[in-house]
């Protein structure tokens, strides 16, 4: 073969190998996953997160523990009977740190500085998330927490310091949202509030008055004081439309976690506890209807806390109502209402010296709550009264309180972490532990177990807490 | 056996000599392993230089002087045989295989022929045959036992599940398939790799999946299959460069002859499966607690004494009485015997120029679950045609479709392997109806196995395209061009139906998977190959290739559905598209590389070889990475001219190498996802009411990611005693592989839950031996052996800084580790708390739970997977036409984290646990109190627990699922394959329309001894597929035997 052809047929195979290699091997994004999104695209994605984890897991491990379910199989059972080993926390510390805190602080990075509604979001539902986790935990990872690769093992702050944390965030957003131009608005990519600068105030401002009562006994002049100003600033949730609640729908995949769980995925676990339908009948209360399901029983077949005995059979058993979870899982997360916060002014009217009667913010608590579960006309006007007679006819202001927070349990259905943290905080209502406890003395846990991957990938974490261990504000 | 060279031009063809006064004499050549007939043997008369060669059926013609005439036939890789004519006029002969030729020509890395002699790693290779009728039908089931080093692990017992394949030990932390050799078919690097099907998250992910299916490498139709070449390490890997490290099995598939004529071949066969190890449980107790009937829906068997009241009867979960006794079978009977069906067609012809061949194969199984089976089509067209003087065309296309159905598998209530472990003894499975107006009936809220398998099925079709062309240029004696382009092209079409009323989901679901793969292969390689005087020769070869892998995946689910039996996605209440959609793997590869070999005399070898990478999945500015290697041959008895009979070869060979592991894509970017919250108890999607929304990723990508490299120091001897009758070959290795793709577990409260970095590194050292001897040869009468052995010592030696262990599969509490200082893969649980200086154990004094163990709350290293070592043995015996070949396999050491033997001791199911179980018994141990401290006497010595406890108690604290006592030695023997066979003489033969005739019967796990397994599991199947989950047993299938009868015969 001629050397001059085999030259250039050497030279044209090796263009034809060499050229266009960059743009060859230029295909290492994934065309579906961007590595910049614009902050009204994260937001839907947290507050719902948000909402999941608070109307799932928590609702499941703490509505067991406050006695309004019951568990008849697994994981809902384990709760029932205080089974607890710090895995069933490991979904809940993903979806609060590696899900909501994470996006809620991209959406702070990625909206810009004078976006300042977008930064007062951000910062009420992290210190909201805050506050779940320290008030459920105890001592959690907040300063050091979130800097990814910078700081790999993140200490544990005292509560405490969380707390400050998390009023001054709350504080800073009010601070924001108290300015001139609030910048870009999220609109409807706000699942809560749809943008409405005034009800996230509100909402900063109430989340104050609870973290404030929530460290009474710790801090009880320091609490009063706040509390008086912020009830004298006037400017805290009014009615049931300022309410802090994720919105759900009524097809699959958009439903509430809690009607998922009980009507999709495993009927076979839940029920409802019977405790807690005996204390609903006692006092004839006209929500049960609204509360819970007989599925055409005409009676509330209940199960016992603790998992003795044979349940009712799954087709005839009480089960979630509408207002908890919705007919088809349309029910809103209600993350915190403005009963919840009426009542919450009761107990500081009672327990600390605010403005204000404590009869007035009852009445106004019980009224929201009635007509937040769709409870009107003769029905709540006699259960009203019945209720205000009660409240009467307690002598002291620990009795007057033993009732308002009983009804703020049962008003509060749907929301087992405020529940929980009302009984370690006062006591009531006055739960004997479930039939076959499983913590080491028997009493009913104060707290939930530190999630176990923390435990295994975190060295600051030497070791797991213990359920009957009371948190930091939990003193009596 | 049929071995076709594939350099033909070294079949001799000798002119015939000067007719005298001859007689001519015929005959015919047979295979002494299967009767199949052996073209191009030469047929010389010895002493002369009279020859000739059979043709296409194996027969010969040739002219001998005289009676005393000898004739020589022989053939590469086949003994000579010399045969006084006498006064025979017809002569057939059978060959048997000559396992100590060395002289052989064996398929290397990235194509390139090399006579083993020359080469300075470690290679071994498996012959067609040997893959052929042995009571399965993945051939990579039939390659278990037969290289030193390569392990090989059937996924699970259900028709279509694939296997997990294994070199010496695994290299890498970042993904099971990362861990895996090349498998390169006729040049193209094929996809094996098992795409895990679930839509859950977490264990479910490793643990099965909802869907069925294995690795795509099962595919390949063994009766396809010329041979097998298997590179054991990075040394005989080298020239793959980035994707080296963990070896390569090298598949070449049969190509067509150039003897004139045509041939066909049918084989058949027909295997039975049946279950063989399975739980041995007790039949004394029923369903209860503490010897009384507490319940009809428990799944406990501590209940009272079968036969203790007469007519014993319990109310079950439909409140009817029913007879309480033992029922013995009621698992066993549940499964059916499974059959396997193969049949093949193979056509094959030629002009002398161009030869083609086409086959066509069909497999139906069916498996031991009701409604689980596989079929399988494979259409193959070889051919190969001489276009010019010295140009070859050459190609390869086949066609495979699978249709595979089966049952939930995985960690659920509706997987059957799931279900079974926890039955009742008093549990009259199969003798009630599964259904009842409609309805389940069942004693649990887990499905009924045969409602689900009915009910849930999964079905998989797969359509599968590969190809390749060729072709070869020849400039002249020593320079020649070939380039290759090939194509693994295929699509998974899967679908997943929960029924409504199933256990995993309660309103139905139907899952649509739709998978495709599409991987492209260029190379183009320039050998030069000339003598450069008479003692040196020189061959270089350049080589350039391309490599373009893509998959993409597209996920539907419809939630609730509407009518039952119609399983339509669209007659559900919601249709939701998956998160996992789109591109989820795409990477090209470019690479250039040299490999020079010097040889001196035929006796002293050097090669070096380099290889440069670069790799899409790697930064822009820094993926190119460059892999060299060296290696050296010495055949010491031809370089000092030794002529012994005992010591007739003698080789040395040493080989160093540095090779790569590419990194998966997409991981130099952090990025949004859309998010999917929530698991199999309830979840989120999105977009959420009309909200399109994305998450922050929780992996942290890493934008200075490198591949992972190994390095590997590896040397070998390699003496033939005794004439070579016996050959011994023993390598040692030394791998090191650092940078590790670690995916770094961070503690979720930074934020992320992994950050993707390189990191520590891991080690693989051990030997391999081959021995195969030539223990009779006399006569009629063959008898030759081989064994294989191997031991490999695996250890992470670190990790990255600060991090001592992290997760690498299973569950929180049971899982499979890397920690530092141990080997890959240890187990990690919760251990027996002990007294550190006496090693007792620890026994709770008071509390409600006084006597029994105190629970640790340690977290430690618990078993060890990876065997001691593992050997085969492997016997062939031949006598005129019959043969018998039987292989053992033993692995000595490896553990099994065993759930179903530890759920049935806290179950009470099992032998085991009705041993005496009314006794009381006492843990021993020394007492501590709540919190572990040790409760002291009077004279402060830590004292011995008698606290009696009952054996329900006792066994619930010292088995469980999480725990160290459910950790057991897999030590086993095994009865691997034995096939008996006949071959049908050609005088019987000649008579009928066939040219040859050959019967078998073979078996598959015949026999199994695992001695410390109590009988209760098979000691391979663990149900987790891959090299990073290796040992942890859960929901697994029972062990099989597999025998049958195959035919095969040409004409």
């Amino acid at each position: 073969m001629n050397t001059m052809k085999s030259n250039y047929i050497f030279l044209l195979v090796s263009l034809l190998l060499f050229t266009g290699c960059e743009d060859w091997l230029d295909i290492n994004n994934d065309p579906n996953n961007p590595v910049d999104v614009s902050p009204d695209r994260i937001l839907p994605a947290a507050q719902v997160n948000t909402a999941f984890i608070m109307g799932k897991d928590l609702n499941l491990q703490t509505l067991a523990i406050v006695q309004q379910l019951a568990g008849t199989n697994n994981q809902l059972l384990s709760y029932d009977t205080y089974f607890f080993n710090g895995t069933e926390a490991d979904n809940v510390w993903f979806g609060i740190y590696a899900g909501a805190l994470l996006d809620f602080k991209k959406i702070s990075e990625t909206a810009s500085d004078d976006d300042a509604l977008y930064q007062a979001i951000s910062d009420i539902h992290m210190a909201y998330l805050f506050g779940v986790t320290t008030d459920l935990y105890g001592d959690v990872p907040f300063q050091e927490s979130l800097q990814d690769i910078d700081i790999v093992a993140p200490v544990f702050d005292d509560q405490s310091m969380i707390y400050d944390g998390i009023l001054g965030m709350l504080e800073n957003a009010e601070t924001l949202l108290n300015g001139d131009d609030l910048g870009n608005n999220p609109g409807a990519s706000d699942l809560i509030y749809g943008g409405d600068a005034e009800k996230w105030l509100r909402l900063g401002n109430s989340l104050q008055v609870k973290y404030w009562l929530q460290q009474r006994k710790i801090n009880p002049s320091e609490a009063a004081s706040a509390i008086t100003a912020l009830v004298n600033g006037d400017e805290l949730l009014r009615n049931n439309g300022d309410n802090f609640n994720v919105p759900f729908g009524t097809t699959n995949g958009n439903q509430h976690p809690l009607y998922d769980f009980a009507f999709n995925r495993r009927p076979g676990d839940i029920a409802i506890s019977q405790r807690f339908i005996d204390s609903l009948n006692v006092l004839n209360d006209p929500r049960i209807d609204e509360f819970i399901n007989d599925q055409g029983q005409g009676t509330y077949l209940g199960y016992e806390n603790g998992g003795t005995g044979t349940p009712p059979l799954q087709a005839v058993r009480a089960v979630l109502g509408t207002f908890p979870v919705g007919d088809n899982g349309e029910a809103p997360m209600r993350l915190y209402t403005y009963y919840t916060q009426e009542f919450l002014l009761a107990e500081a009217a009672l327990m600390l010296d605010i403005p204000g009667d404590a009869r007035t913010y009852y009445e106004n608590a019980l009224t929201a709550s009635l007509d937040a579960s769709g409870v009107d006309g003769s029905d709540a006007q006699t259960y009203l009264a019945s209720r205000l007679a009660a409240f009467d006819a307690a002598g002291s202001d620990e009795e007057q309180l033993q009732v308002v927070i009983r009804d703020k349990w049962v008003s509060q259905f749907g929301n087992g972490v405020e529940s929980f943290n009302d009984w370690r905080r006062t006591g009531y209502p006055e739960f004997q532990p479930s039939s076959t406890p499983g913590t080491s003395d028997g009493s009913i846990p104060v707290r939930l177990l530190y999630s176990a991957n923390e435990l295994s990938s975190n060295p600051n974490l030497e070791n797991q807490s213990q359920l009957i261990d009371p948190v930091w504000w939990d003193v009596d | 056996m049929k071995k076709f060279l594939r350099i033909c031009f070294l079949v001799l063809f000798l002119a015939p000599g000067v007719v005298l006064a001859q007689t001519e004499v015929s005959g015919k050549v047979t295979s002494a392993d299967d009767g199949s007939s052996l073209p191009g043997v030469n047929v010389v008369v010895k002493g002369t230089a009279q020859g000739t060669v059979t043709d296409i059926d194996g027969n010969y013609r040739i002219n001998v002087p005289d009676g005393n005439a000898t004739l020589v036939f022989s053939f590469i890789g086949l003994s000579t045989q010399e045969i006084t004519v006498g006064d025979r006029t017809s002569i057939d002969v059978t060959m048997t295989t000559d396992t100590k030729q060395l002289g052989e020509v064996i398929v290397t890395a990235a194509g390139i022929e090399r006579e083993q002699r020359a080469l300075g790693y470690s290679v071994q290779e498996v012959d067609g045959q040997d893959l052929s009728q042995k009571s399965t039908n993945n051939v990579f089931e039939s390659l278990q036992g037969k290289v030193a080093g390569l392990n090989i692990n059937q996924n699970s017992g259900a028709p279509g599940g694939g296997t997990t394949i294994l070199i010496r030990g695994a290299t890498s932390l970042a993904g099971n398939s990362r861990n895996s050799p090349l498998i390169i078919v006729d040049g193209i690097p094929i996809d094996n790799d098992f795409v895990r099907g679930d839509v859950g998250s977490g264990s479910a992910e490793v643990f099965g999946s909802g869907s069925i299916g294995g690795g795509r490498g099962f595919d390949i139709n063994p009766e396809d299959i010329e041979d097998i070449t298997v590179l054991k390490g990075p040394a005989a890997a080298a020239l793959y460069g980035i994707r080296a490290a963990n070896g390569a099995i090298v598949i070449t598939t049969k190509r067509p002859s150039n003897l004139r004529g045509t041939s066909v071949t049918v084989s058949s066969s027909f295997n039975l499966s049946r279950v063989n190890i399975l739980p041995q449980y007790q039949n004394e107790y029923g369903q209860g607690l503490s010897f009384r009937h507490h319940s009809p829906v428990s799944s406990n068997s501590w209940g009272r004494p079968f036969g203790a009241i007469p007519n014993d009867s319990i109310t079950d979960h439909n409140g009817n009485r029913v007879p309480y006794v033992a029922y013995p079978d009621n698992v066993r009977d549940f499964f059916n015997d499974g059959y396997l069906w193969t049949n093949n067609v193979e056509l094959a012809g030629s002009n002398g120029a161009s030869g083609f061949i086409v086959s066509l194969g069909r497999t139906d199984q069916s498996g031991i679950i009701p409604e689980s089976d596989l079929q399988r089509t494979n259409i193959r067209l070889a051919g190969s045609t001489q276009l010019l003087d010295k140009l070859l065309l050459s190609g390869s296309f086949q066609y495979i479709n699978t249709q595979l159905q089966g049952s939930p598998q995985g960690n659920n209530g509706s997987s059957v392997f799931f279900i079974m472990p926890s039955i009742p003894r008093s549990y009259d499975l199969n003798g009630r109806p599964y259904e009842i107006n409609g309805q389940q009936n069942f004693y649990s809220s887990n499905d009924h196995p045969l409602w689900s398998a009915i009910n849930n099925p999964s079905t998989n079709k797969i359509d599968r395209f590969l190809g390749n062309v060729k072709l070869g240029y020849d400039f002249n004696d020593w320079l020649s061009l070939n380039y290759q382009f090939g194509f693994d092209v295929n699509s998974e079409n899967r679908k997943e139906v929960y029924a409504r009323g199933s256990a995993r989901f309660n309103d139905g679901l139907i899952i649509q998977d739709e998978l495709s793969f599409q991987l492209y292969e260029s190379t183009l390689l320039l050998t030069a190959d000339k003598d450069l005087s008479e003692d040196f020769n020189l061959n270089v070869t350049l080589g350039h290739n391309l490599n373009s892998t893509r998959r993409d995946r597209f996920i539907v689910q419809g939630t609730g559905i509407t009518t039952p039996g119609i399983n339509n996605i669209l007659n559900t209440e919601n249709v939701i598209v998956d998160t996992r959609n789109g591109v989820w793997f795409n990477r090209r590869l470019m690479g250039v590389f040299a490999d020079v070999t010097l040889g001196y005399r035929d006796w002293a070898f050097l090669n070096v070889t380099g290889r440069n990478d670069w790799s899409s999945t790697l930064p822009l500015d820094n993926n190119s990475f460059f892999y060299p290697s060296i290696s050296g041959t010495l055949i010491f008895t031809d370089a000092l001219n030794m002529d012994s009979d005992i010591l007739s070869f003698g080789k040395l060979k040493a080989a160093y190498a540095t090779v790569g592991n590419d990194a998966p894509p997409f991981l130099t970017t952090t990025t949004y996802v859309v998010p999917s919250l929530g698991n199999n108890t309830g979840g989120v999607n999105f977009p959420f009411l009309g909200n399109a929304a994305f998450t922050q990723s929780n992996i942290l990508g890493n934008d200075n990611l490198k591949p992972e490299e190994t390095s590997s120091l590896e040397f070998g001897i390699n003496l033939g005693l005794f004439n070579n009758r016996f050959n011994v070959d023993v390598t040692y290795y030394d791998q090191e592989t650092k940078d590790q793709i670690l995916f770094l577990q961070l503690p979720v409260t930074t934020g992320y839950t992994q950050f993707v970095t390189n990191a520590g590194s891991i080690t693989n050292k051990g030997w391999e031996a081959v021995v195969t001897a030539e223990i009779l040869n006399r006569g009629a009468i063959q008898w030759d052996a081989i064994v294989n052995f191997s031991r490999n010592r695996n250890q992470v030696n670190e990790l990255a800084e600060g991090l001592d262990a992290t997760f690498l599969s299973g569950f929180t509490g049971a899982e499979s580790s890397a920690v530092v200082g141990e080997p890959l893969g240890v187990f990690r649980g919760t251990p027996y708390a002990t007294d550190p200086e006496t090693g007792q154990l620890l026994v709770l004094g008071n509390g409600p739970n006084r006597g029994t163990l105190f629970n640790s709350t340690e977290y430690e290293v618990v078993g060890d997977p990876n065997p001691d070592w593992n050997a085969s043995l492997i016997n062939r015996l031949s006598w005129k036409g019959l043969r018998l070949g039987v292989q053992f396999d033993i692995q000595y050491g490896g553990d099994i984290w065993s759930n179903t033997i530890g759920f049935a001791s806290v179950l009470g199911s099992i032998e085991e646990t009705a041993v005496d179980r009314e006794a009381p018994r006492v843990i021993p141990g020394y007492l501590v109190d709540a919190s572990g401290e040790f409760i002291l006497d009077d004279a402060g010595e830590k004292v011995t627990n008698n606290i009696q406890v009952d054996a329900q108690t006792y066994w619930r604290s010292v088995s469980g699922s999480f725990f160290e006592g459910s950790v057991f030695d897999a030590s086993y023997v095994r009865l691997r394959e034995i096939t008996i066979g006949y071959t049908f003489p050609s005088a019987l033969v000649d008579k009928t329309p066939f040219n040859s005739f050959d019967v078998s019967f073979s078996g598959r796990n015949l026999w199994t001894y695992a001695p410390n397994l109590g009988g209760h599991i098979d000691p391979e199947v663990a149900n987790a597929p891959g090299a990073l989950a290796r040992g942890l047993e859960w929901n697994s299938s029972p062990g099989l035997v597999n025998y049958g009868f195959n035919i095969k015969f040409t004409f």
